[in-house]
């Protein structure tokens, strides 16, 4: 006998009776809780507690392998346990999927991946029809990290958000934000206290392209990095692949660089600007200027070898590249030389490339700071980002090409551009909310997933500083979302 | 009076701004050494705290007459620590140098700091601009304080409308200020949102020439600070006459086809006008030298444009002397 669907609500009531012939009687009754074997009992009844999480199925045999079985069979039974119309419904509300449901007596266990924005509520079921039960949410204490978090990050002390927290409703919406476990208590006037605890699980992958990275024949799994470090500073992983979308060129090109003379280097690091070059954090990375030789930490064929994709001379068949032993070559001289396909000019106020042309010597005849004026990676940071947030440093020493997310620097532990870049991000993010201290947690509340949209889009933007560029990572994250590994209620 | 300092020097400071001969100037080490003794403690404690982070503590100063009194006896600091920023105001108290104003509001953000001040509203006295350099394309954010006697304020535009959240001020890109009108008062250029090419290039051989769009929003200074003025500029240049043989510069730019407004503002604040100047928009002469000979403060003309265009400015006249062209759409 086979009760499929299993019935949504009540109990199984089983009545049997075997030929007085038969021998060893057994009756086994799957899908229901409790004890489910009666044995030698020739005839008889028994309501079974459903569990309603897998088809209830009543299996008949005797020993002797004859049918000796006259009659069986499996009858709902009236009235249902306490509180066995109520259910609980999850629903993925990033992948827009289909809402899950299932009772709940006490409590239930959800699994959401990380960057997931989600659903939970209480359903009571009554003569088929379906009501929310109005309710309020709490989150309850951390329970567990699956790695711990990194500075800077976002809510420290919970793996989840709950939206609009003091709202009364039959659904409420959350976001997991760290890899872990925490409970959701919830309470409902018309129903006892339910306890729902919420693991926040990996992703199966980041949509359904550049999961992967290969570099020299070696690939490594490019969602799974992002999901750690995602995890670690409390960014949506889906937003850190778009980042990678905007910034490698071409898309997951880990060897991305870009040097920046008429803004990054004319500003901060040349003698038009901060002069930056003269900060002892520099001392080891920058490239020679007036008396100062090539930092000591700089392999050339390693740390200056990117800048041999500019000319030294346009004007020559073939063009000139820069070798990486060339000293002392100027910014002037790059941007003369490479302005016609790197655009810098296209992009900075009209009066600076008016000075410029005024009199370029004296705007651009410092020294380019290749090295250290320039971004790295798939998510393009700043060599200055790594030296203020800590990243990229491999046997003690923090040099510009490890920055590049090759697979042996992926391999160490805050080594390529994805442990800065999401760390950037987050500080940006804890900025976009009004935080600036480093001692103040960061767990801004949100009444709407899109107030939090918003705050999440300025801090993308914040990232590059271009206008539109926040935008454009909104509508990429859409090409990232994480895909979860099975259903919500298990 | 237009005053900009961009390095932190002492020396850069005196020949830009002159030094003050009150107390203020008489600290061993001068502006530098007072902006070291007012570096705020929470800028340390907010890049150290439990991060550990690297902190780079940099700081620009420069004197400014906040008062109009004809003195620079305010000491205007912009601090950065690597990743948040702060401006203070110092003045000479009754028992040496004091800080007057530290606004907390807006955040600011970003590193390398600058400072201009600038007469924007019009009146006597200067507003002070604040800059930061953020995100990797190295874009000055900047932040226009009005002084109030007592207190700094914030005369950036808003961030959005939303009426459930606190209103915030929202940083303003690299602005530039240019008297976009010809009234006297000075409106802020910020780059729009399409500014630049949205593409770029890893390798030479991947690249392709590319039309820039050169369009921006116009800030207008209102009762509330700075307000995005419903109408754009579609291109904006500053032009400067060079040393030596006159030299045409040309620009190509994108915009939609129709009709536009060429709006030459000719000199600043009443000086370095042009007298003899050639602009083309695509190919054909707008503004001859005819136009400047009068030496008129605003020279305006119909065009059209079309989808991609390329502008050809050549000034003829002495060194030094200088225009803004600003190109509009035409009111119907």
């Amino acid at each position: 006998v086979l009760l499929n669907p299993s019935p949504p609500e009540g109990n199984v009531k089983v009545t049997w009776d075997f030929a007085k012939t038969a021998s060893t009687p057994k009756i086994t009754v799957s899908g229901v809780t409790g004890s489910n074997v009666i044995e030698n009992i020739y005839q008889g009844e028994k309501v079974f507690l459903g569990s309603y999480l897998t088809p209830v199925k009543v299996v008949a045999t005797e020993c002797g392998g004859l049918n000796r079985l006259r009659t069986t069979s499996a009858e709902l039974t009236i009235p249902a346990p306490e509180q066995s119309n109520l259910q609980l419904e999850a629903q993925n509300l990033t992948m827009n999927l289909a809402a899950e449901s299932k009772a709940i007596s006490g409590s239930a266990v959800v699994t959401v991946p990380l960057g997931t924005r989600f659903s939970l509520g209480l359903v009571q079921v009554e003569s088929g029809v379906r009501r929310e039960l109005p309710s309020e949410f709490f989150l309850g204490p951390l329970l567990s990290l699956e790695s711990p978090l990194a500075y800077p990050t976002c809510y420290e002390s919970n793996v989840l958000l709950e939206f609009d927290e003091n709202a009364f409703a039959g659904k409420q919406i959350f976001q997991a934000v760290h890899l872990g476990s925490q409970d959701v208590v919830v309470f409902s006037d018309e129903a006892p206290r339910q306890v729902v605890s919420v693991e926040v699980v990996r992703p199966l992958r980041l949509g359904n392209d550049g999961n992967t990275v290969t570099f020299n024949n070696v690939t490594y799994n490019l969602d799974d990095l992002l999901v750690t470090w995602s995890h670690k500073h409390g960014m949506p992983p889906q937003i850190a692949k778009a980042h990678v979308q905007h910034e490698s060129l071409p898309f997951l090109n880990v060897m991305t660089y870009r040097y920046e003379p008429l803004s990054t280097d004319y500003l901060e690091f040349s003698p038009r600007g901060r002069e930056q070059r003269k900060e002892p954090v520099y001392q080891f990375t920058r490239m020679e200027y007036d008396s100062f030789p090539r930092g000591a930490n700089l392999v050339d064929a390693e740390d200056v070898h990117p800048r041999s994709k500019f000319n030294l001379d346009k004007t020559t068949t073939p063009k000139t590249k820069i070798s990486d032993s060339e000293q002392m070559v100027t910014a002037k001289t790059i941007y003369d030389n490479n302005d016609y396909w790197q655009n810098w000019s296209k992009f900075i106020p009209s009066k600076r490339a008016q000075a410029i042309a005024t009199d370029p010597d004296l705007e651009l005849g410092w020294p380019a700071q290749t090295t250290i004026a320039a971004s790295y990676g798939l998510m393009q940071v700043l060599y200055s980002e790594a030296v203020k947030f800590g990243g990229g440093v491999i046997n003690g020493q923090l040099r510009p090409f490890y920055l590049f997310d090759r697979p042996e620097h992926v391999g160490v532990a805050g080594a390529g551009s994805i442990p800065t870049g999401t760390a950037v991000w987050a500080s940006k993010f804890r900025w976009a909310n009004g935080i600036t201290s480093g001692t103040d947690s960061c767990a801004p509340a949100f009444k709407t997933p899109e107030k939090m949209d918003k705050k999440i889009q300025r801090a993308s933007y914040l990232y590059n500083g271009a206008v539109k560029y926040g935008k454009d990572i909104m509508q990429y994250q859409l090409n990232y979302l994480p895909i979860p590994t099975g259903p919500m209620l298990p | 009076m237009r005053l900009r300092a961009t390095i932190l020097s002492s020396l850069t400071l005196a020949l830009l701004c002159g030094t003050s001969t009150g107390a203020l100037g008489d600290v061993q080490g001068g502006d530098d050494a007072l902006a070291a003794v007012f570096y705020p403690n929470d800028l340390r404690v907010d890049a150290r705290g439990v991060s550990q982070l690297t902190e780079i503590p940099q700081w620009t100063t420069m004197r400014v007459d906040l008062d109009a009194t004809g003195s620079q006896n305010y000491l205007i600091v912009a601090y950065s620590n690597g990743f948040g920023g702060r401006v203070r105001v110092i003045r000479e108290g009754a028992s040496g140098p004091e800080l007057v104003a530290d606004p907390r509001e807006p955040i600011m953000f970003g590193s390398s700091p600058s400072i201009e001040a600038l007469n924007l509203a019009g009146d006597s006295r200067p507003e002070v601009v604040v800059g930061f350099a953020n995100g990797r394309k190295g874009r000055s954010f900047a932040w226009v304080f009005q002084w109030g006697g007592q207190t700094l304020s914030s005369l950036n535009p808003f961030l959005d409308n939303d009426p459930d959240e606190v209103r915030e001020r929202r940083e303003i890109i690299d602005p530039t200020f240019v008297d976009v009108d010809g009234d006297g008062r000075m409106e802020i250029l910020e780059p729009s949102e399409n500014f630049g090419v949205d593409v770029e290039f890893e390798r030479e051989e991947q690249s392709v020439p590319l039309v820039p769009d050169r369009s921006f929003n116009v800030l207008e200074l209102g009762s509330d600070g700075f307000q995005q003025s419903a109408v754009g500029a579609t291109y904006f240049g500053y032009f400067e006459r060079l040393k030596g043989k006159p030299i045409a510069t040309t620009e190509a730019l994108k915009a939609t086809a129709g009709h536009y407004v060429l709006r030459i503002i000719n000199g600043e604040e009443g000086e370095h006008r042009v007298e003899s100047a050639e602009i083309q928009l695509n190919g054909q002469i707008v503004a001859s030298s005819n136009d400047f000979r009068a030496r008129a403060a605003v020279i305006e003309k119909q065009v059209s444009l079309n989808a991609t265009n390329s502008i050809t400015v050549e000034l003829r006249g002495g060194p030094g002397s200088r225009i803004n062209v600003i190109i509009q759409k035409a009111a119907n």
